[in-house]
């Protein structure tokens, strides 16, 4: 299965942007909202991509519910709702800024002021000897 | 001064022991693997039209009565195509009911692959735009769901569902829920 997956991922999905489909908006400020949703939510079968690279079905599928849910009045939270709730957060292109997130946002930072400390303590001890 | 720089090493030889562990518990999981949010919930609504049929129509309460699978597959999903003698196997040899969507598909084309390489499902439910997919939370077919007798999907078998998969992982939980229900 991972092989077909990556066949159809780098076939079809490797595109800067999807083939866009004439969506049609009642309003500037909907189509801007789509532009910028699509960008937020990761494509779950090609899952370095986010909705508005990917043309793998999955991806395919939430567009349109995501234009639709948009057309019927939803808000952005709500659609983000509706989403995790059937996938989990990882359908989030970037993870929210929570407690179970903070090792994820800072761990790079803190191993890095660690190992740069590391780097100083030691050179500091050779300059001693 | 000596005791010191030992007393340094052997904090920096189980820091390295300890990143080794973690590397290898990482690399031994599946990061494309993703959880169903659907598990201990009912199988979401659905109406859709019946593969063969087209008058008519399956839903959700079709589901129930039962313990089953629901199998999500689609005829340009190359692993569903090759894993099919797994499913007539599976169908032929247990008595437990194989419902199926096909996903995202050309009808035509599902009805007549299915036509000359065997049919092992009770009915099949087109379902076109991907929606029930998405209420599923399907990622990556072929995906199957292991539903009780209330329509409860208990289990998700992602990737292709092998006769020894569904022995080894599928059978067992069809069995408790059997005496799930004598305790009841």
């Amino acid at each position: 299965m991972k092989w077909g997956w990556l066949g159809i991922c780098l076939l079809v999905g490797k595109m800067a942007f999807a083939a866009e489909k004439p969506y049609v908006f009642e309003t500037p400020e909907q189509h801007q909202r789509y532009q910028i949703l699509v960008k937020n939510f990761r494509c779950v079968t090609c899952q370095n991509q986010n909705l508005a690279e990917s043309n793998a079905p999955v991806a395919i599928a939430m567009r349109d519910e995501i234009y639709d849910q948009l057309s019927t009045g939803r808000t952005d939270n709500e659609i983000e709702d509706f989403l995790v709730a059937r996938y989990g957060e990882f359908v989030l292109y970037r993870p929210p800024l929570k407690r179970h997130t903070i090792v994820l946002w800072f761990a790079p930072f803190f191993i890095g002021v660690c190992a740069l400390g590391t780097m100083i303590w030691t050179v500091r001890k050779k300059k001693e000897q | 001064m000596k005791g010191i720089q030992i007393k340094s090493s052997w904090i920096m030889f189980s820091i390295f022991m300890g990143l080794i562990v973690l590397l290898g518990v990482g690399l031994s999981l599946d990061p494309r693997f993703l959880p169903s949010k659907l598990i201990e919930k009912p199988f979401p609504q659905f109406s859709l039209s019946r593969l063969n049929h087209p008058q008519k129509t399956v839903q959700q309460s079709d589901l129930m009565g039962r313990p089953g699978l629901v199998h999500i597959w689609a005829t340009w999903c190359g692993v569903c195509l090759s894993e099919h003698e797994d499913l007539m196997q599976i169908a032929s040899k247990w008595p437990y009911p194989i419902y199926s969507v096909l996903y995202q598909d050309n009808p035509e084309q599902a009805a007549q692959w299915l036509h000359s390489k065997g049919n092992p499902y009770v009915w099949t439910a087109i379902d076109n735009k991907g929606r029930l997919g998405l209420d599923l939370g399907v990622y990556g077919t072929p995906e199957t769901y292991v539903l009780d007798a209330k329509g409860i999907i208990r289990y998700r078998v992602v990737g292709p569902l092998t006769v020894r998969k569904f022995e080894r992982e599928i059978l067992p939980l069809f069995k408790s829920f059997r005496e799930e229900g004598a305790s009841a």
